[in-house]
């Protein structure tokens, strides 16, 4: 069964097709929205909300073809609340366990590139966040990422352009200063 | 290429990396509480059933029209016009159609809604609506405005009178709208939506009676407008990786045709006699980003404005046409300058570099004589009144918010 079957049989009230859709699109938009929130708590928060207005929605989806862009819009519009609603509340938690270490590869310069990047993500503001998460994580199109979040195409562009900015800034700043390796494997 | 250029080849894999995607914990919680949750019935939503050729208007096929000479002739049409009621309408309370007018009431919508009347020159302010809402904007011919009551994301639109009498809501709209503004000549709102089931819709509401037409197109267009003098739309389709396209079509969304297709480009505006547009360009990779174009719609000449030495956002066209106002990002601070679209001028930085870590840029705006620009920035949250000429300009505390908006007035 493909998928526009399962979301035409979940439109119809399948919760079995419903339960095999959140099986093959939970896994990349959880980790989108703790990318974005950096907050696990929160981002199941929003995932959960998306994908409840979603089964509670699908019968009014015209389209089973655009069951992915509905859910993602759902997904990352509860994120987007999410923001709004603790935007007093900082919480910064890292988002590696300490042993999450890669086993191939060049082990060093992939933590390093990594921490660096988390760094970098950390001090973007959470709406502009999101823009870049979309954008690179999920490989949507501006345009897409626009219409997720609900803003216009020139605010998405703008901060997605601004984002890469402030990155660059951050990860050129964070290469000339030396680094130390504290215990944990946490750099300094 | 810099080390931040491989840096952003990687973003997609480190992104992976850094985010660990895994079967969350909760999903078995989520699968009991879906469960328990009723479906919306089907018929709660009309689009759901309506079949695509009941509300896609089919269009017809592309055919040769000779539109530049026909946008010519609308434009003189329009000159002609407009120089009659500039001779006739000497001592009337209307400003030509565009260009140049007299500066007239500056309103704002302050953070509780209300919308205020500000006076730079005395820095006193009264109550024009209370409890009107956000993005006060003038209509071309100054005579009324619109503001939105928007408090759950779907638009809430309202006009009122330029006193603020007679306010009344105007248009409601789902959600999936991206786009409203006024049509050139004050007359109607035009509004874009992307409905879930594709394409685009766009509504032209009438300022005076409500009434909306709608026209459903068959591809998703970013921006709209309705050009002074026509019966016609305006429409940018912007497609990542993709050339900027923008087209015409009637009114009613026939004979829908391609203008000018150029380099992928991002934040189009349209020039007050509705002959040019200014964007900017959009290219993959950062350095590509930011460079100012102005399209000739009639002739379609496209001209470099700027180099890509800045990156520059959002331009704006003076109201006489012979300038651009745009945001200008440059090392991590951004201002506002102003570029002159003929000789090889300097661009005018107006005020001092912001800081673009924490603020969403400025919002900002020729005065209607064009002699001023207003800016606001959302970093500090500060209101200023520049000369396009440059200098240390006026305080403005008595804008607060990003929404502003100044009244062409007549003589």
């Amino acid at each position: 069964m493909n998928q526009r079957q399962l979301v035409e049989r979940a439109r119809r009230g399948d919760h079995d097709a419903f339960a095999l859709l959140v099986g093959v699109f939970v896994v990349r938009l959880d980790a989108a929205a703790r990318l974005i929130l950096r907050d696990r708590d929160l981002a199941q928060d929003a995932v959960q909300e998306g994908f409840i207005g979603a089964w509670r929605n699908l019968p009014t989806l015209r389209d089973p073809d655009r069951f992915e862009g509905w859910l993602r819009r759902l997904v990352f519009r509860a994120c987007i609340a999410m923001i709004r609603r603790q935007r007093r509340r900082v919480i910064e938690v890292a988002l590696l366990p300490n042993d999450a270490f890669p086993s191939i590869g060049d082990l060093a310069s992939i933590i390093a590139d990594r921490d660096l990047l988390d760094e970098a993500l950390r001090r973007l503001r959470p709406e502009w966040r999101a823009v870049v998460v979309l954008h690179y994580f999920l490989g949507m199109p501006l345009p897409d990422v626009a219409e997720a979040l609900g803003i216009p195409l020139g605010t998405a562009k703008s901060r997605h352009h601004r984002s890469l900015d402030e990155m660059r800034s951050s990860i050129a700043a964070a290469l000339e200063t030396p680094r130390s390796r504290l215990a944990g494997g946490q750099l300094a | 290429m810099t080390a931040f250029d491989r840096f952003e080849t990687r973003l997609p894999e480190l992104m992976t990396e850094l985010a660990q995607p895994a079967t969350p914990h909760y999903v078995n919680d989520l699968l009991r509480q879906t469960a328990r949750t009723r479906q919306r019935p089907a018929w709660s939503a009309l689009e759901r059933w309506l079949p695509m050729g009941a509300i896609a208007r089919t269009l017809l096929p592309v055919r040769f029209l000779p539109w530049r000479p026909l946008l010519v002739a609308g434009l003189i049409v329009v000159l002609a016009v407009a120089a009659l009621v500039l001779y006739a309408g000497s001592r009337s309370s209307l400003p030509a159609p565009f260009g140049p007018a007299r500066n007239g009431s500056l309103l704002t919508s302050a953070a509780n809604g209300d919308i205020l009347a500000y006076d730079p020159a005395t820095g006193t302010t009264r109550p024009v609506l209370t409890g009107g809402g956000a993005a006060v904007t003038f209509s071309s011919t100054g005579q009324s405005f619109y503001f939105d009551k928007t408090t759950t994301g779907a638009p809430d639109m309202w006009i009122a009178n330029a006193d603020g009498s007679g306010s009344h809501r105007v248009w409601s709209g789902p959600t999936t709208t991206t786009w409203i503004e006024w049509s050139q000549d004050g007359n109607r709102l035009v509004i874009a939506e992307h409905p879930t089931g594709g394409g685009t819709t766009v509504h032209l509401v009438s300022a005076t009676t409500g009434v909306d037409t709608t026209v459903a197109l068959d591809r998703v267009f970013t921006s709209v407008a309705q050009p002074y003098g026509s019966h016609s739309l305006l429409l940018v389709q912007e497609a990542e990786g993709q050339p900027t396209v923008f087209y015409l079509a009637n009114d009613d969304g026939t004979s829908l045709r391609p203008l000018a297709a150029v380099a992928p480009a991002g934040f189009p505006s349209l020039s007050p006699d509705g002959s040019r547009i200014a964007y900017a360009s959009w290219e993959d990779g950062y350095a590509k980003q930011g460079i100012l174009h102005v399209l000739d719609l009639a002739t379609g000449v496209d001209k470099l404005v700027t180099s890509g030495i800045s990156t520059w956002l959002s331009p704006v066209f003076s109201p006489d046409g012979t300038l651009l106002a745009a945001q200008r990002f440059v090392a991590g601070t951004y201002d506002i300058s102003i570029v002159a679209l003929s000789g090889n001028k300097a661009p005018v930085v107006l005020g001092p570099p912001h800081n673009g870590a924490d603020g969403s840029g400025a919002s900002f705006a020729f005065s209607p004589d064009g002699a001023k620009v207003i800016v606001r920035y959302a970093d500090d949250g500060s209101a200023w009144l520049f000369d396009v000429t440059g200098g240390d300009g006026q305080p403005l505390p008595g804008i607060t918010t990003e929404f502003f908006s100044w009244q062409r007035a007549g003589k």
